[in-house]
């Protein structure tokens, strides 16, 4: 059994291990052809709140009302006749497998297609 | 409508290109591709070979490659049909009263002038309410705008524009890329007063009403056009064109110097014979009436035209698509022969030559420049002789002819001549001046609003129907003539409702056959 000191010592280093960011991913590989948006966009920093663990998948929706959008913005038909009103997501609250909530905040994209 | 390649990450998702990418020519209500392993059925078969285009200002266009070969996204659309005109393979709500106007993206309506109406006690007011139905995908769409007519130049609040005439059958004949303006083409109730109009999408009428006089069939192009531009929030009416200027018949008399065969001859005392007057301080007796030949010229000439609708060319301007006839008869008499001086008229020999040509040339003009043609020619010698009073002989000599259209030779064309030919009905002038053609009649074909052409029926034989070549009035081509053909799909009454044309609007391609066929 460890005495305190020992205690404090483990946690010191998983701290040290959990929160020291390790040689950071600039950027993933394409995930498809199309794909142009950086990972960072969607990247979940890890949970301070966490007690030091990583996240417990799987992650899951439990509420889609918590959801939060950007402005809405209109897109048209690519003959310019019929007109959508779209709204892009802009925080997304997921549980993991541990209860835990873990909150996606994808940036604004409003940019037009490529 | 389709989605083009959205991506389903558990969010967010894009999306790249939506809309209706299926296009082609429809027949049977399948489009049929270059490739014939992928045919797209169609909701349902255009009622016509009517295809317009709208052209959204601002219209995104496809955004990526399409590995789809079926899937072709264009940055355009196409109504497609006229008594349930479609788009997306639905129909509109007004169905052949409907079509798009768009003032650019975001802003483009579907258009219903069902609410526009023939009235007054002389039905002759046009007015009414526009009803503009936004084109926002949305489960609480904006509510429908409603813009009263008002005529264009009259003061505020005239909503009802003055025909002139009285008139019971309406249609949209020609729509712009944009919908900001459209033709529209009004025919009376009945036809003289006495027979009725029909229009209807049993009679597959396509723009052209239909009556029945005396059993005989007869189809009339609109009398008067009126043109009806909109914005988002004014609809004006204004007079395109009267009856008096759709249809004009100018009877041109160029010049007439025939005497008449039938003369009075006097016996003279002194030797013989005078003609026409008795010699002065003579005793005249009863004057004999008989023919004396006399020289002469006749030249007479008719023209008409007759406007077959119009249509917006890809600037936009308004050309108009016309039948035009003309018809020249020129008759020279030539006498010999004729001394009746100091004659003793049992001995007297007379002759005449009556050299009679006609000529008729029915143009099908697009803006003014002939596309189609139908020629006549007609010459037959007519000889009289024999002694005055008596064993006159007549014959006819050298009777020839010609019937040629679009370039095709119809012989054997029958002799045929004009005499007669003042007929004052403007709007039928030209079916009615066809119909000295024996029993043969010149029909304006509508086949669809870009595609036109000349037909005869109760040509030669057996054959129904002539059809001359079909013109593409984009580009302004010709199809080859399409030949004889005969029923029970060509008709003296439909000749050509059994063939069907139709126009890409973008590509100005043009397609026909016997099948109904439109793009899509």
């Amino acid at each position: 059994m460890a005495d305190g000191k020992d205690s404090s010592r483990l946690q010191r280093e998983l701290v040290k291990i959990t929160d020291t960011p390790g040689p950071r991913v600039k950027a993933l590989g394409k995930p498809t052809p199309r794909a142009g948006i950086p990972v960072s966009s969607g990247a979940s920093p890890v949970n301070q709140n966490s007690g030091g663990e990583g996240i417990a998948s799987p992650l899951t929706e439990m509420d889609y009302t918590t959801r939060l959008w950007y402005l809405p913005y209109n897109r048209y038909t690519t003959d310019g006749i019929f007109t959508f009103t779209v709204q892009d997501l802009a925080s997304i609250d997921y549980t993991d497998a541990k209860g835990r909530v873990v909150q996606f905040k994808p940036a604004n994209t409003q940019i037009p297609p490529p | 409508m389709i989605i083009n390649d959205y991506y389903l990450l558990p969010q967010p998702s894009r999306m790249l290109d939506c809309g209706q990418p299926w296009h082609g020519l429809c027949i049977g209500s399948q489009i049929t591709y270059p490739d014939p392993l992928l045919p797209k059925a169609w909701p349902a078969q255009p009622d016509s070979g009517d295809c317009w285009v709208i052209q959204v200002p601002g219209a995104p266009g496809a955004t990526a490659a399409v590995v789809d070969p079926r899937h072709n996204w264009y940055n355009y659309a196409l109504l497609s049909g006229w008594w349930n005109r479609q788009l997306y393979g639905k129909q509109l709500p007004g169905g052949r009263l409907s079509y798009v106007y768009t003032n650019g993206v975001g802003h483009t309506y579907i258009v219903n002038l069902s609410g526009l109406a023939i009235t007054g006690a002389g039905s002759n007011l046009f007015g009414g309410t526009v009803t503009l139905s936004s084109t926002q995908v949305s489960i609480s769409p904006p509510a429908a705008i409603n813009i009263p007519t008002q005529v264009a130049g009259a003061p505020p609040n005239t909503p009802n524009l003055t025909l002139d005439a009285a008139r019971g059958i309406w249609d949209i004949v020609a729509i712009n890329k944009t919908g900001s303006e459209v033709v529209l083409g009004f025919w009376p109730q009945t036809y003289a007063g006495s027979y009725p109009m029909e229009y209807s999408s049993g009679q597959a009428c396509r723009g052209i009403a239909r009556f029945v006089a005396d059993a005989t069939p007869f189809r009339t192009v609109p009398y008067t056009y009126v043109k009806l531009s909109l914005t988002e929030g004014t609809a004006e009416l204004s007079m395109l064109k009267t009856a008096a200027e759709s249809s004009v018949l100018d009877t041109n008399t160029v010049s007439v110097h025939q005497g008449s065969l039938l003369r009075a001859v006097y016996a003279d005392s002194s030797c013989g014979w005078v003609i026409d007057t008795c010699p002065v301080g003579a005793s005249c007796s009863d004057p004999l009436y008989d023919w004396v030949p006399t020289s002469s010229t006749s030249d007479t000439s008719v023209s008409s035209e007759l406007l077959l609708g119009c249509f917006y060319e890809s600037d936009g301007t308004l050309t108009w698509v016309s039948l035009a006839g003309t018809l020249a008869r020129h008759q020279v008499n030539t006498a010999y022969g004729v001394d009746l001086a100091c004659e003793n008229p049992e001995d007297a020999q007379a002759g005449l030559d009556i050299v009679e040509d006609c000529e008729i040339a029915l143009e099908l003009k697009v803006g003014g420049a002939v596309k189609s043609s139908l020629t006549g020619t007609s010459s037959n010698t007519t000889t009289i002789t024999g002694h005055i009073f008596t064993d006159e002989s007549t014959s006819v000599s050298d009777p020839s002819a010609t019937l040629v259209l679009d370039g095709v030779n119809l012989l054997p064309a029958e002799v045929f001549s004009i005499a007669g030919y003042a007929n004052t009905d403007h709007i039928n002038a030209l079916l009615l001046i066809g119909a000295f053609l024996s029993s043969t009649r010149v029909h304006g074909v509508r086949y669809s609003n870009h595609a036109f052409g000349i037909a005869l029926t109760g040509l030669i034989g057996a054959h129904p129907a002539y059809l001359g070549g079909i013109v593409n009035v984009l580009d302004g081509s010709r199809t080859a003539p399409l030949g004889f053909k005969d029923a029970p799909n060509h008709t003296a009454d439909y000749p050509y409702v059994g063939y069907h044309a139709t126009v890409q609007p973008m590509t100005q391609t043009i397609s026909h056959g016997v099948s109904p066929a439109c793009y899509v």
